[in-house]
């Protein structure tokens, strides 16, 4: 299979084509013409729009997106379940519980604590999910049912802190629904670092992966180590995923649908995979928050509830054609 | 030679009943009375119902404010028990709830955009008509969609179904919330389900059409009874399969249409309520109706009262305790039934 580059120059010029859009768009429109000026020959008129807050928040958005897709190709990889994405097992649920009770706790913290504290949520919920589902772990849509049950008490625990203890309505936006509303420059270190590690990680493994897709047995007699391959892949899997909350929350769905569409694209090996995959995730992320913008401007709504519109459907679609009840 | 007839030395389930109505009676009394600004005692409910002074400004605050929220939380907490109980007898699963399957999500979908007045047309029908169609839209899809027209029904299916409809409508209403109201403080309001707000008027919306639904609940109690033992046998036994499930759903969605009218979607009253009242008293749906309405008030009248004492001079909604308290319910039972379906 050798349909990954022009898949992926495809879905690059895709990519473009919407990161135009997105950075045109606004109180303020900026021509195709002018922005080609202000980008290349450096002209001041939209600089500071252009630099100061589109940039960064598209930056983020493609980032975020890229980092949930990869992180749900992996979970499905490894528990060889189609239902599975962070945000259905409460991976970044139990993840964006942990940074609100965190803000709470210590109000004034600095920002560069809040992906570690991401972290420790989201492998808090794993283990959580893990053990409460530990005789199920191969039945997919048992394991869906009970990660569905977590995230839903995540939530209620979101919801609950929330309304005790009211924090500004934007901040409290992200975290109910995730969104890339205020992303700056200053949030960038907090995901890009984790991508430029974990996406050559997730490369090493790639080729294991697919000895996975053979069965336990094969691959053990083909030389994997499949109960390190499991644990690698999972912690780099949660590490993504709690990244990509610690920056705007936790967005829906995305995980779940770009790696299906990837291998609708290019078949099931995981190394052509991963670059589709986080192509995939930025488009589905900066059209998101384009069509959050330009629905009824100057209103804007958070993504995630963008991505909820496309991505509930398609999870619906998914569960009336599975066949392994 | 005499047959030794069993002494029966258990309470009979009629009783149990009997006695939730006191425990009923002491929840409304506390939620008349308690976390008040004024001091409000039991001894002003009870003169109150002696004799109404007017002049008396704990008659006058007992009456006005907290009589109407009291009367709301026990018809909107009867209204969702027994939804949940006929939608789990229904189904024959026992996690199906209004909340669970996006059923009252629909309904505050519909209320959310017919009080922000989004569409125009919308906001001018009557609201009990607009939540119905809500309701009934959402209880459509999860039918369809989650397969509980084929046989073999799969339990899980129908769940995951209902999950991420309700997820959707979440949204949607969030969606709808911010894009009329620009401040978005509501979308809370709206999302949780409070009792903060209620007056008489909404108490004369609710209990009618709760009563008619507890009616319709009563009548079906006996073919849900045979339903249990199976679709068929059902039917050999002379049970109308489709018209219990026709009737069971217009029941459904008429009970969570009024309380989601009133109060907003009340998250998981109806999952919780049944198994709770089915530990008490058994298996039979005529017993289980009426003892569903009693614990599902009990239920909400204890939620609202200690909701208002979280942030005490400021009041909370009920819908966050009570969503706090089933999501953990709900996680025990998922857990529960797919260690059954391991079998």
């Amino acid at each position: 299979m050798t349909r990954w580059l022009p898949t992926s120059v495809t879905l690059l010029m895709v990519l473009l084509v919407f990161a135009a859009w997105h950075l045109g768009f606004g109180a303020v429109k900026i021509s195709l013409p002018e922005l080609w000026q202000t980008l290349v020959h450096g002209q001041s008129d939209y600089e500071f729009i252009l630099y100061g807050y589109r940039m960064p928040r598209l930056f983020i958005a493609a980032l975020v997106g890229a980092a949930l897709a990869l992180s749900g190709l992996l979970v499905q990889g490894v528990v060889r379940n189609p239902l599975a994405s962070p945000d259905i097992l409460g991976v970044t649920g139990g993840a964006s519980l942990a940074v609100v009770g965190f803000s709470i706790v210590w109000t004034g913290a600095s920002v560069v604590w809040v992906p570690f504290v991401a972290l420790a949520g989201g492998f808090a919920s794993l283990g959580c999910l893990l053990w409460l589902a530990r005789p199920v772990l191969n039945q997919s849509a048992s394991l869906a049912l009970v990660g569905v049950a977590l995230s839903a008490l995540f939530a209620a625990a979101i919801d609950f802190l929330l309304t005790l203890y009211p924090l500004e309505i934007n901040s409290s936006l992200i975290w109910l629904t995730g969104s890339v509303w205020g992303r700056n420059w200053s949030h960038l270190p907090l995901i890009a670092p984790w991508l430029a590690v974990l996406i050559p990680v997730a490369a090493f493994i790639a080729y294991r992966l697919d000895l996975l897709d053979l069965g336990d047995e094969a691959a053990t007699s083909l030389g994997t180590r499949v109960g390190r391959l499991r644990l690698v892949a999972l912690v780099t899997a949660v590490a993504l995923a709690s990244a990509s909350v610690s920056v705007c929350g936790a967005i829906s769905f995305v995980g779940l649908v770009a790696p299906h569409m990837a291998r609708f694209l290019v078949g099931h090996r995981h190394l052509p995979l991963i670059p589709v995959c986080l192509l995939l995730g930025a488009i589905l992320m900066v059209s998101a928050d384009l069509f959050a913008r330009i629905l009824m401007p100057p209103i804007e709504l958070p993504a995630g509830i963008v991505t909820a519109f496309i991505g509930a459907p398609y999870f619906v679609f998914l569960i009336t054609r599975y066949k392994h009840w | 030679m005499t047959l030794a007839l069993p002494v029966r030395r258990t309470v009979s389930p009629l009783w149990r009943i009997g006695a939730l109505v006191p425990v009923l009676l002491v929840a409304f009394g506390l939620a008349l009375t308690s976390h008040s600004q004024f001091d409000l005692r039991l001894r002003d409910v009870v003169t109150l119902a002696v004799a109404f002074d007017p002049a008396n400004l704990n008659h006058q605050v007992i009456a006005s404010l907290r009589l109407p929220r009291a009367l709301a939380a026990t018809f909107v907490g009867a209204a969702l028990a027994v939804a949940g109980l006929v939608m789990q007898g229904m189904t024959r699963n026992p996690l199906a709830s209004p909340s669970v399957f996006g059923v009252s999500a629909g309904a505050a979908l519909a209320f959310a955009v017919s009080a922000t007045g989004l569409i125009a047309w919308v906001a001018a029908l009557p609201l009990l008509l607009v939540t119905f169609c809500g309701a009934g839209l959402a209880g459509v899809l999860v039918f369809f969609l989650g397969g509980l027209h084929r046989t073999p029904i799969h339990p899980v299916r129908v769940i995951l179904a209902g999950v991420a409809l309700n997820f959707l409508f979440l949204s949607m209403t969030r969606g709808a919330v911010i894009l009329a109201d620009e401040n978005a403080y509501g979308v809370f309001h709206w999302l949780t389900g409070s009792l903060g707000n209620v007056t008489f008027d909404d108490v004369q919306l609710v209990v009618p059409w709760t009563l008619l639904g507890l009616a319709g609940a009563l009548w079906l109690s006996q073919p849900l009874n045979l339903l249990r033992l199976g679709e068929e046998r059902m039917q050999n036994l002379g049970g109308g399969i489709r018209q219990v499930r026709w009737l069971g759903s217009l029941v459904v969605v008429l009970l969570v249409a009024a309380a989601v009218s009133v109060a907003g979607p009340i998250g998981f009253v109806g999952l919780m309520v049944p198994h709770i009242a089915r530990a008490l008293i058994g298996t039979d749906y005529r017993l289980l109706v009426p003892a569903c309405a009693l614990l599902g008030a009990i239920l909400l009248l204890v939620a609202d009262t200690l909701a208002r004492g979280l942030r005490f001079p400021n009041d909370s909604p009920v819908g966050i305790l009570t969503t706090l308290l089933g999501a953990g319910f709900f996680l025990f039972l998922a857990r529960r039934k797919t260690l059954e379906a391991m079998g």
